[in-house]
This record gives structure tokens, C-alpha cells and sequence, in this order.
């Protein structure tokens, strides 16, 4: 597979939205908007898949860590966890999770019941995010493995 | 350019090494603040990209701290955050930033404000072409050395002390002291206009040769005006007219060229002043063997309130150990010009 502007399944996504046969499903809304995220890395499916693939290393362990600041309702580390994901669901182009993420900062200076709905919503926008990421990733490798 | 990326993030820092590296730049990572700091304090990168929030240190402290130390260059700061409310814009700029790029960002975006700081940055080689120059006018007095670099960091050591105190703490800030650094050696520019026979007399002057050779601060501060007029809101220029021209003046108003006493003299003219004699008196000159350091103290320190501002004196009085430093270091490199 080339590194630049291939026309693999993961390029494929820019080109055909969340309706095609080929890539994980999105709904209306697009769980990542893969051409807003495409241009943020110049073009280069191979840096969408390794910015991807960061994500799947490191999101699980801030997952955790806010689950835990809510079991112990420690509403800065709330505030600054839900801070810190809405960064990174930014810069993936995760809308939905970066509004989630964005709730949750807000909701820890309200705290109890807000930050448990909130969170609620969080890990569902997670879950989405690495389901479509895991299919998005398999796909590409797949296509690649077929290549060769 | 080598640029240093701050983030937790390591999804944020990946994206911002990739496209800057695409860009023709080196980069180098840190995770938190005071990571960078250690890196900043070690190496020589100029740039940074910082995230706001970050464990340990984050990027306001950072900023801080990076304007606070003594890193011997300007550090150019861009924040990465998606804290760009006025609040926020006027916190992160007020602590130090140059810069900020909201989250999430685009890569154009992030090229263009590298470009920015790359044009800020290349400012400061302006003040090596103008270390430059002053070295050329100096180099026709051949006695002086390494006189240039020793009264500027003598200058810096003496601003740093008077910082210290409440006094002049709002008036002696960093960037009052970067100034004065950058502007002293500019304080005998004028000699360029004083004839061989004078400025190169193996010998004590005449009161007539002495006359002349006073005109130096006068010429010296005529170029710098001449700057000033077309730009009255230089700093830079305005303080380097005042050292070039008052820098013989004394406290008890007997000094040249226009006998100004007491707080009539600028500032940074009177800390300069003390610097200047200081050197003068551990250094060899034609009519005369160096000073030891501690005969030169005691001179300095007996014309308190003739010569030199009380303050400056007390302030040189409380950091002269490190005026020996610098002149033990740097006569290492000209052995003969100094005494210790």
C-alpha cells in the first residue's frame, strides 16, 4: 500500500460518506468525519491510521481514569480528564465524542447525577468511536493483505 | 528549525511532529511542562507548541517559567489549546505565550504561525549584526579586549540584582534587562567619529584631546537619534541613545556631556556607568597596570552617591562576586587585558 492518497478502504471512506457497503456504518451523523480528519493529516491515509491506531492505544487509559474520578467524585480530575478527550476527539474529528467529552467537563462542577448521565453518554460515544475505528483499521488491512 | 512539541496527548503531539516534520523541521516531544523546561535548559531550540493542560507542569507555567529563567535566547511560545475565550487569550499572553492555536487545528493553520514565529525569531539575529557593528567601531581602540561582552554581562548581573529589590522591581523587569543587554554595547558607537590621534595616543590625553574625545557620547546619541526620529516607539533605540549619551554622567551632576545628576540620568545609563568603570578599573590600559578586584570595589564603592547612584552601588556591593566571575572567565580568554 502506498503511504500518500491510496485508494484503499480507509481512503475510500472520504470519498463515499457513512452509506457505502465498504466501511463501518456512521447514521447521519458521522462518528468521524474521516475527510475533515483526511486533511487535518495532509492527505496521508498512513498518518489517519497511525493517529487511529494512537487513539486505540491510549483512549482506553483516560476512559478509566475518568470512570474512576466519578467513583470517587473528584470533580477536577473530572473536569480536566473530560478536558483533555475533548482535545483528542477534536483533533480525530469525533464530533459526537468531542461534545460527550465537552458535557463532562461541564457536568463535574455540577456533579452527581449530571456527571453519571453524562458519563453515560461518554462511554456510548467511546464504544461507537473504537467499533468504527476497529472496522475502519480492519478494513485497510484486509484491502492491503488482498493487495499483496 | 528544531521545534519542541508539549503535550500529554500523544494523539495531539503525533499530528503536530507529522505535519511539522513534513514541513522541513526537526521535532522534538516532551510530555509535560517542566520535561520541556529540562529540554529548553540543556538545548538550544527556539520554537515550542505546548498544550495549556498537563500534568506535573502545564503550559501557562511553562510560559513562566521560560520568560522567568535566563535561557540566553528569545524562546518563541505558541499555545495549542481549546482555551481561546478573551479570558483565556489574555492569561496564556499575559504569562509569557506568543501565540495560540485552537483544537482542533489545521495543518495551514499551524504552518502559518510556525512562519510567524520564524520571522520573530529571526529578529534576533539582528541583534547579533548589531553586537557586530559595535565590535567594528570598537575594534579601533585596541586596548579594550573583550570589553563589549564583559560590560554587558556586568550590566545584566547588576539589573538582575536591582530587580530584586522593591524599588525598582516594576521598572527592572526582564525585558528591561534583555534591552539593557542588547544595548550596552553600543555605549562607545560615537567613537567611531573621534580622530586616530586621539582615540590611538599611546599616553594620557591633553585637556584639549580629552575635549574631543568627550564628543563620543554626543555623536554616539546623534545616530541613535537619528533612528529614533523615524521610529519614536523603538525601545531598543531609545535605550541605546541613553546609554550611548549619558554614560559618562556622574550622580553629583559633574559628569559630560550635559552634567545631569541624580534621577535625571536614565536608569539603565547609571547601571551601565558602574559596569562600564568597573571594567575600566581591573583593566590594563596604557597608562596603567589593572586593578584587583577588591581595590576596584573599594573604588566603586567610595564614590557612592558622587559618581553612582547609591542603589547601584548597593546593589554591586551585593553581587560583586559575580562581577569576578565574569572577568576571571573571560580573561582566561585575553589573558593580558585584566586583572584579577
Amino acid at each position: 500500500m502506498n503511504a500518500d492518497h491510496d485508494s484503499d478502504s480507509v481512503q475510500n471512506h472520504a470519498a463515499g460518506g457513512t452509506a457505502s457497503s465498504d466501511m463501518p456504518s456512521g447514521g447521519q451523523d458521522p462518528i468521524i468525519n474521516y475527510q475533515e480528519l483526511l486533511n487535518r493529516c495532509m492527505g496521508k491515509t498512513e498518518l489517519v491510521k497511525k493517529i487511529l491506531g494512537r487513539f486505540q492505544e491510549t483512549m482506553p487509559l483516560r476512559i478509566e481514569e475518568i470512570q474512576a474520578s466519578c467513583t470517587q467524585g473528584d470533580p477536577e480530575q473530572i473536569r480536566a480528564l473530560g478536558h483533555a478527550i475533548k482535545g483528542v476527539a477534536a483533533n480525530i474529528s469525533a464530533e459526537s465524542f468531542r461534545a460527550a467529552a465537552e458535557r463532562m467537563e461541564h457536568a463535574a462542577k455540577s456533579g452527581g447525577q449530571d456527571v453519571q448521565n453524562a458519563l453515560s453518554v461518554l462511554l456510548d460515544e467511546y464504544n461507537r468511536c473504537v467499533q468504527y475505528i476497529g472496522e475502519l483499521l480492519n478494513q485497510s488491512q484486509e484491502t492491503e493483505t488482498l493487495a499483496n | 528549525m528544531e521545534i519542541l512539541v508539549v503535550d500529554d496527548e500523544f494523539v495531539c503531539s503525533d499530528l503536530v511532529k507529522e505535519i511539522l516534520e513534513d514541513r522541513g523541521h526537526s521535532v522534538i516531544t516532551a510530555t509535560n511542562g517542566l520535561e520541556a523546561l529540562e529540554i529548553l535548559r540543556n538545548g538550544s531550540c527556539r520554537m515550542v507548541i505546548s498544550d495549556w493542560e498537563m500534568p506535573v507542569m502545564n503550559g501557562l507555567e511553562l510560559c513562566r517559567a521560560v520568560r522567568t529563567e535566563d535561557l540566553q535566547r528569545y524562546v518563541y511560545i505558541v499555545l495549542l489549546t481549546s482555551r481561546t475565550n478573551t479570558d483565556n487569550l489574555v492569561k496564556g499572553l499575559s504569562a509569557g505565550a506568543d501565540d495560540f492555536i485552537s483544537k482542533p487545528f489545521e495543518p495551514e493553520e499551524l504552518t502559518v504561525k510556525v512562519n510567524v514565529g520564524l520571522r520573530v525569531l529571526a529578529l534576533e539575529t539582528r541583534n547579533l549584526a548589531i553586537f557586530a557593528l559595535a565590535r567594528l567601531a570598537e575594534s579601533r581602540d585596541n586596548e579594550t579586549g573583550r570589553h563589549l561582552e564583559r560590560v554587558r554581562a556586568y550590566s545584566r548581573i547588576l539589573a538582575k540584582e536591582l530587580a530584586q529589590d522593591d524599588k525598582y522591581k516594576d521598572i527592572v523587569t526582564n525585558s528591561f534587562i534583555a534591552l539593557l543587554y542588547q544595548t550596552s554595547p553600543l555605549h562607545d558607537i560615537g567613537k567611531v567619529a573621534i580622530p586616530d590621534y586621539v582615540l590611538l595616543k599611546p599616553d594620557r590625553l591633553s585637556d584639549g584631546e580629552f575635549e574631543v574625545i568627550k564628543t563620543h557620547c554626543i555623536r554616539g546619541a546623534e545616530t541613535m537619534e537619528s533612528a529614533l526620529e523615524q521610529y519614536p516607539e523603538a525601545g531598543f533605540l531609545r535605550m541605546a541613545r541613553d546609554i550611548a549619551k549619558w554614560h559618562h554622567e556622574r550622580f553629583d551632576g559633574t559628569g559630560y556631556p550635559d552634567g545631569l545628576k541624580g534621577d535625571e540620568i536614565p536608569l539603565s545609563a547609571k547601571i551601565f556607568t558602574v559596569a562600564d568603570v568597573y571594567d575600566a578599573l581591573v583593566s590594563r590600559r596604557i597608562y596603567k597596570e589593572p586593578f584587583t578586584h577588591v581595590v576596584a570595589c573599594n573604588i566603586i564603592m567610595s564614590e557612592r552617591g558622587t559618581q553612582f547612584d547609591p542603589d547601584i552601588v548597593d546593589a554591586f556591593s551585593r553581587c560583586q562576586l559575580l562581577f569576578q566571575s565574569v572577568q576571571n572567565n573571560m580573561q582566561k580568554a585575553t589573558p593580558d587585558t585584566t586583572c584579577v
